[in-house]
Parts: structure tokens; sequence; C-alpha cells
């Protein structure tokens, strides 16, 4: 049995060393080598200064936001989950440019109400709303789509804390619920966010299609220029410079926000009693109201996609403040399914797979862990590439692929392989707490009824994590739908899937065609989440124990 | 006689084939290794009449000549170029490639060029190319000053100008100068895409080409101080940018966004490279009739777009026939077509005969006046000094 766990072990470490840090290794040894002597070429203190800051300013929204919102509404997170799942899954473009139609200077709102409310007979010439310069735009928009990720976290980590207890603790010192939630389990609750709300951080440092539809587009979030460079034919080292730069200003950006929670902890301390002062009244209201703003302002803007998607634009010039030219019909919609059927089998294959072989290989870490204890360094690996711009080690992966012989030949092979780099970390994130909280005694009492091993995994432990596998399922197969540059390096743009057919047609297609692709990206994720949902509670509904959460 | 061994279509389309004045049993040998070959095409693919075109193509060659065409579709060239790049480091430089032929011209071209990733000259075996005007037209010789050395195959002409809407405005601007005025006078209207998007850095040549005191000093390559003959250029946009859309504070990200502006009533301009725009847009439903080409006293930059083959292709014989077909009176006809795509053609029309230049009578496009691009040295110059004067 010691071999044999001891050949796991080290069969763990060569699939994650070879599947993770292979590429990765090589691709960052190449930027660094081949970038190093361009660095005062792409170096960009505006672009730099603005990537920063729109990336610290959305997750702290989002954050904010999100422990207001659990603050507020202790024990009605059920009503939240169902809003923030289907939120959580939208990919951020189609959010990006349901945003953008809904508060462009043109857009079917201002239109509705103009002039009579707004004064406007023409369209307004200095709105910059839908693409604020100072990228206002861009934190919204990143907030809205981490706000549920948080929100989901913490609901998820509460279940693993002792609320209750905690709470009629203060409740009997005579503090408020909310007030009691700020004070203690804030605090525990903050700490376990840290890593993903780096994981976010660097999210929003190097996204590249939100920018692109909703700003700032005239001095450029760095990742956005870095990208605009590459496809306007940058010489390839200033582009991996730029990879370089960019993981720099990644470990500087956490090193401030690092700086932050220490300071909060350090407050914490020197705190010696609960303040009854304004802050910890006003501070969970006011994030739960910018969550709510934000939520609300993204379900409405998104819900007037169907509509924009009918509104017939193309031909002809709809005059301000007119809101249509009188037709409807579904032409945008016929366009964008002639294109996207058809690949829909090779979006749906690579994401299954994708998941599968993440959800296997997360447990197998886990269950090791069980036996070996806590490898703070394998979780290290593993989120790596969500730590690491794509484009500083894609090309290396690539590279790698195209010496192996499977680019561009085994297409399929190679995008599950890539797109698992970026899945598997989320799927580990997502059921390594409800694992790692699974009760020893549980396996000691099915031992000692003399179940086995395996008998006591597949009856006791798979049934507790049902939940959270089938989310963790549907998110990855959300994330790899989302998932361009990886798809394209792996099959040197041979396979097509619903994302990359989908960013090919966006650009001048008139608004009702943006409007169906945005609906079309967003469809297949929330239904796939809508399915987990459901199928969580139908495996609940029989077992007592794993009801509500 | 070898063509009939190739299928009675042949025959039928004669007018794809005209191949008298090459070496027959060269082009016959590509014919038969071509035969059913699979060629992966990569193109732009943000363009559904585009996409259809191909797709045409698709089938045409196949029935024709048993090639199976693949259009793989790109959000930008420049992907394809990193894909050839990465291959050429990974050692496949011989075969084991992925891209069979690509769109493409300017800069990309001259860095696969530069790197020797294009293998031998090969546009003077397509019997379709001696129906080009190869020996006069510097655009189809050089391609952004770059010799194409027979190492590019030229598909179309590409030419800037800017579309105003009729309905709204009788007379455009035909000077730099002109120009400001009118965005002065319709604050808002006008609207460019920010360089390096090739349109919008096309847009900054053009008014470097009337703006510069010597603009015959762009046709050199830039050299350590160029950035200083760019000062007027620079004050120009000064000037012009507090009457641009959103007042100069942003700017749109491509060309083809324009026609969302335009649509939607936020701009009265869409600026293309593609004269036949005018009419193709409006056949094709994505714009109001009322747009029209202005015209530029001094003339407009013109360019040609071409398609390359890799060296490290397996399948060159199968893309040269793909790009000999390309070429032929047939195809560049359909092209040409407003309602299909509406791209210029690169044949020479005197060189036609009867029968073929009357599949063109229609669609013509009436070019303005070309003028040749820049030296490609200047691209960079022009990018960083807006970037620094405009975007900081």
């Amino acid at each position: 049995m010691d071999t044999l766990a001891r050949t796991a072990v080290i069969a763990a470490l060569l699939i994650v060393g070879f599947v993770i840090g292979f590429p990765l290794l090589l691709g960052l040894w190449q930027s660094l080598y081949g970038g190093l002597p361009y660095l005062s070429n792409v170096f960009d203190s505006a672009g730099l200064f603005k990537s920063a800051f729109t990336a610290l300013m959305s997750s702290a929204l989002a954050l904010f936001s999100a422990v207001g919102l659990a603050a507020i509404f202790q024990g009605k997170q059920r009503a939240l989950t169902w809003i923030s799942l289907p939120l959580l899954a939208i990919p951020h473009a189609a959010i990006a440019q349901a945003i953008s139609l809904l508060f462009g200077p043109s857009s079917f709102t201002i239109r509705l109400l103009s002039p009579w409310a707004t004064g406007y007979t023409s369209t307004p010439n200095n709105w910059l709303w839908d693409q604020h310069p100072d990228g206002w735009t861009l934190i919204i928009v990143l907030a809205m789509k981490e706000l549920p990720f948080f929100l989901i976290l913490i609901y998820n980590l509460s279940s693993s804390l002792p609320l209750s207890a905690w709470q009629r603790g203060s409740t009997s010192l005579g503090y408020s619920r909310v007030t009691g939630w700020w004070h203690i389990v804030l605090p525990v609750i903050l700490r376990r966010l840290w890593l993903p709300l780096c994981l976010v951080i660097i999210f929003c440092l190097s996204v590249v299609d939100v920018p692109a539809l909703v700003g700032p587009n005239l001095t450029k979030t760095f990742a956005h220029q870095m990208y605009q460079n590459w496809i306007n034919d940058t010489p390839q080292g200033e582009v991996l410079a730029s990879g370089v730069l960019l993981l720099g200003l990644s470990i500087i950006t956490i090193a401030i926000s690092a700086a932050i929670f220490k300071l909060y902890y350090l407050y914490l301390r020197f705190k010696r009693h609960f303040v009854r002062g304004l802050p910890a009244l006003i501070l969970p209201w006011l994030g739960a109201s910018l969550g709510l703003l934000l939520m609300g302002t993204a379900l409405v803007s998104l819900a007037l996609l169907p509509v924009q998607s009918v509104l017939e634009t193309s031909g002809h010039r709809v005059p301000f403040p007119q809101i249509w030219m009188g037709k409807i019909g579904l032409n945008g919609w016929m366009e964008a399914l002639k294109v996207g059927i058809p690949t829909l089998p090779t979006t749906l294959l690579i994401g299954a797979l994708t998941s599968s072989i993440s959800l296997l290989i997360a447990l197998w870490l886990l269950v090791l862990e069980k036996s070996y204890g806590h490898q703070r360094w394998l979780e290290t690996v593993l989120m790596i590439p969500l730590l690491v711009p794509q484009m500083a080690f894609l090309a290396g992966g690539a590279f790698l692929g195209i010496r192996l012989g499977l680019i561009p030949n085994h297409g399929i092979l190679m995008a599950t392989w890539f797109h698992l780099l970026f899945v598997l970390p989320y799927i580990f994130l997502i059921i390594a707490p409800t694992y790692r909280g699974i009760d020893l005694s549980f396996r000691r009492t099915a031992t000692a009824l003399g179940h086995n091993w395996w008998s006591i995994f597949f009856r006791v432990e798979l049934p507790i994590l049902f939940r959270p596998l089938v989310f963790a399922f549907a998110w990855g197969l959300a994330v790899s739908m989302a998932l361009y540059l990886p798809t394209f390096f792996a099959t040197s743009g041979r396979l097509e899937t619903l994302l990359t057919a989908g960013l090919t047609q966006l650009a001048g297609k008139g608004d009702n065609i943006r409007a169906v692709w945005g609906l079309m990206l967003l469809m297949l994720p929330v239904f796939c989440f809508l399915a987990a949902y459901g199928l969580a509670s139908w495996q609940a509904s029989g077992r007592k124990g794993l009801r509500g959460g | 006689m070898r063509f009939l061994s190739l299928g009675a279509a042949i025959t039928a389309l004669s007018s794809i084939v005209s191949a008298e004045n090459t070496d027959n049993t060269v082009w016959d040998r590509v014919l038969l290794e071509a035969h059913g070959q699979t060629v992966y095409w990569n193109a732009w693919g943000g363009d559904d009449n585009i996409n259809d075109y191909i797709e045409w193509a698709r089938v045409q060659v196949a029935e024709i000549y048993g090639v199976k065409l693949h259009h793989v579709k790109l959000i930008d060239t420049a992907a394809a170029i990193q894909v050839v790049e990465m291959e050429f480091a990974a050692g496949k430089r011989e075969d084991g490639g992925s891209v069979d032929m690509i769109w493409i011209n300017g800069e990309n071209f001259a860095r696969l060029k530069r790197q020797d990733m294009l293998g031998q000259p090969f546009v003077e075996d397509l019997p379709n190319y001696s129906l080009t005007d190869f020996e006069s037209n510097l655009s189809i010789q050089q391609d952004f000053s770059e010799k194409t050395e027979g190492l590019e195959s030229p598909w179309g002409l590409a030419q800037f100008t800017i579309l105003f809407d009729t309905a709204r405005f009788q007379k455009f601007p035909t000077t730099a100068l002109e120009l400001l005025s009118w965005a002065e006078s319709n604050p808002g209207r006008f609207a460019y895409p920010s360089p390096p998007n090739f349109v919008g850095t096309t847009f900054i040549k053009q008014l470097a080409l009337e703006t510069m005191e010597d603009p015959s000093l762009l046709y050199s390559p830039a050299v350590e101080n160029s950035a200083i003959l760019l000062e007027p250029l620079w004050s120009y946009l000064e000037q012009l940018h507090p009457y641009l859309w959103r007042q100069g504070q942003a700017f749109p990200d491509s060309h083809i966004n324009l026609r969302d502006l335009f649509n939607r009533d936020e701009i009265d301009v869409i600026l293309t490279f593609n004269p036949g725009d005018a009419a193709a847009l409006v056949a094709q439903e994505i714009m109001p009739p009322s747009i029209a080409p202005a015209t530029f006293k001094l003339g407009h930059i013109t360019n040609t777009h071409f398609l390359a083959l890799p060296g490290n292709s397996e399948s060159r014989a199968g893309a040269m026939v793909v790009a000999n077909f390309l070429l032929s009176p047939a195809a560049q006809a359909r092209k040409a077509d407003p309602s299909i795509w509406g791209d210029t053609t690169v044949l020479d029309l005197s060189k036609l005969d009867a029968l073929d230049r009357n599949l063109f009578q229609t669609y013509t496009t009436a070019l303005g006046d070309a003028v040749l691009e820049p030296h490609a040295s200047w691209v960079p110059v022009l990018e960083a000094g807006w970037k620094s004067k405009f975007s900081q």
C-alpha cells in the first residue's frame, strides 16, 4: 500500500509537472529570453498605471459589494445564488457587449429618453460613459463579473464555519446580526479570499476582450495595448517583452493588495473592542447597495439583448433619437446560427473533456492530500497559469506542441491540454474546500462498519461532493468556452469553437448581430449552470444533511 | 489533352484556365500533384461576404481540381504569421507547416520574407498571373516598397478613401484643410480608428503626405530623426482632434466599427481601404444607399493585397492551384461584383478576351488617382509618434 501510494504521488507530480509545468516553464523562458532586450521599447507608464488602477479598483469594488451583500442578506443566500450563478457563467464579452449597448450615446436607452428628458437632439458628442477614458466603464463591467464569483465563494466558505454559534455570541453581546458578521465573520472569510482575490486581480490585469468593448481606448490598459500591438505586426521580441512587463506589473499589483490586507489585519489587532461607530453600520449597507446596483444593471442590460437582437439595424441608419426603423426580424439570428451551430460539437467536446479530466486530477490530488498532508506548493503550481499572463506562455506551449508533432493534426487533444491549464485551477479551487471539510469521522465510522476505501469514497465522499462537483463541471465548461488564445494556438486556428467563431463575427455587424452573439455566448454556459443547479438540488433532495448548505 | 483527363468541368469553365502563355508541362505537373491535396488558407474571417466568397471558391476548386480547401478564419493576419514563425522556430522549416496559404500584404509579408519563410518564387508559374498588369503596376511589383519577387500572388486592389453620407452633405472635403473645416462645422461627426489599426495608420499617412514640407522623404527609409519631419502632421491633428467623435477622448479600435457608429447616427463618415465599399456595402445591405466616396486632390494611397505560401507547407501545389484559380477572370469578376464582395480586380482588362472582359463590365470601380504607399519603415515612426502625442 505504501509503495502504491508513493507511486500515486510520483505520478501526480509527473502529471502536474508535465501538463502544467512543462509548457509554462518553456513559455516563460522563451518570453524572458526573447523579451528582455526589448523591455525599454515597450515600457509604457501610462498604460501600466491604468492597468493597475482598473484591476485594483474593480477587484476592490467587487469584493466590497460581495461582503456587503453577504453581511446584509445572511441566510437568504439562496436567492442571491440564483442571480449570481448565471452572471458567473456569462462570458465577460457578453456583459461588456450588453453594457456598451445600454450606455452608448446612441443607445436604445438614451434614445428613449431623448430629447424630452436629456435635451439631446443629436447624439451627444462629449459622452464617455460607455467607454470612459479613465477606465470607469471597464471597472464597472469587471466588478459585475467578479462580484458573483466572490459571493459564491463566500457562500461556500460560510458553510464550513460555525456561523450560528458565532452569531449567538455576538448577539448576546448586543450586536446586530450585520455588525456581528462584519466584525467576526469578515476577517476570517477575507483571509481565505486572498488567493481568489489574486486570481481576480491578475485576470483584470490581463483581460483583453472587455476593454476592447468598453474602453478605455485612448490610453489603453497595458494588456489591451499589448494585444493590439500583437495583431498589428509588432516584432515578436516586443510582444514577449510586454508579457514580461505584464508579469512584473502583476507582481507589483498583488504586492499592493497584500499590503492593504496587512494593514486591515494590523488594524484589527490594535483595535481592542468593536467600534460601535459608523463604519460597521454604514459599510455593509453601502457595499450591499453597490452590489445590488451592479447586479441589477447587469441584469437589465442583459435583458435588453433579446430586444436588441430582433431590431434590424443593418442597411440603414437610424436617425437619432428615433428608436427603430420599423424592421423587426430574425435575420441576425439566422446569420449567427448558421455560423455558430456547426461549432457546437467541437465546443462541447473540448469543454467536457477538459472538465472531466480536471475533475479527475483535482480529486486525485485531494485524495493524496488526505493521506500525505496539504501540499501547498502543488496548489501554487496549479494556480500559476491563472497568475501569469496567457500570452507569456501560450507561445511556448504551442512551440512544444509543434515540436512533438501534435500541432496542427491533433487539435482536440492540444486544445484540451491548453484548456486544462486554465480550467483545472478553478475546478480545484471549487471542490477543495468541501473535500477538505469532509469530517474524517465519516471515514472512520464507515471503516468500522466494514467498508473498504473505494466503497467509502463512492458511497460517502462522492455524494457529499456531488454539489461542488457538478458546479465545478459546469464552471469548467464555461471557462473552456470562453478561451480564445489557447484554442487558437493549440490548433493553429483550424478548430473553431463558438467563441472563436463569434469573435471573428463581432465587429462591424450591426447592433442586432452583436446582441445575438452576446446571447449565444451566454446561453450555453447559463444552461449548463442551471442544469448543474437542478441536478444538485435533485441529488440533495433525498439527503437531509446536504440540503440548503 | 491532359486537362481533359482531369474532368470535363475544365472545358466547360475554360475561362478559368487560361494557360496559353506558360509552360504547360510545369503547370500540368502542379495540377496533378495538387489533386487530392488539402489546403489550409488562413484569411481574415470578419466579413460574411468575403467568407461566402471563399466558400464559393472552396466548392469550385474541389470540383474542378480536386483540391480540398479549408478557410481558417482569422481575427487578424498577424496570428497566422505568429504560427508560421513558431513552426520555423520549432524546426519545421521544410514541411509540417499548418498554414498553406495566407491572405497578406505590407508588413506581414515583409516580416515573412525577411525571415526567408516563403519558399521559392511561384507566381510566374501561375498561368493567370500573365493576365495581371505585372509589367507596369508598381503596387504588384512592390508591397509597401518591399519587392514582391514572385513570392506572393496579387489578389485584389485596395485604395484608401472616405465615404460620406450624400443625404446630409453635397460637397465632400478634398484636401486636409477642407477636412478640418468640415470637422469644425460638424463637431463630433468625424472619427478615425486609432493607429496601429491599418486604416487609421493609412489615414495619418495620407495626411502626412499632404502636410509634410517634402513628402518625397516618405518614400525613402525613415532615419533616426525622421520623427521631426512629422511635426506639421501632429499640429494638424491637434487642431482636428477636438472636433472628432467624443472630442478625441476615445477612438474606435477598428475601421469596421465605423459602420456601426455610422448606422447608429453617431458619425457621418466611413474610412475604408476598399473603394468598392461604397457600392458593395449598399448592395450587401450593410449601409444605406446614400454613401459615396470622397475624392482627394492629392490622390489616394493605393496598395495590392496578395496570397503568399509559407515555405513549410506540404500542399504547395494545391495552394498554387487555388491562387491561380483566384486570379482567373471568372473568380476575379465574381469578387468585383458589389453584391458579392466588391473588391477591385488586379487583372489588366486589356489583356482579357472580349468574353472575359464582359464579365467585368458592370463592376469596374472607378479608382481615384493612385499614390503609392510610403516606405514600410515609416509605419513604426508614425505609430509611435501618434501614441506619444495623443494617448499618454
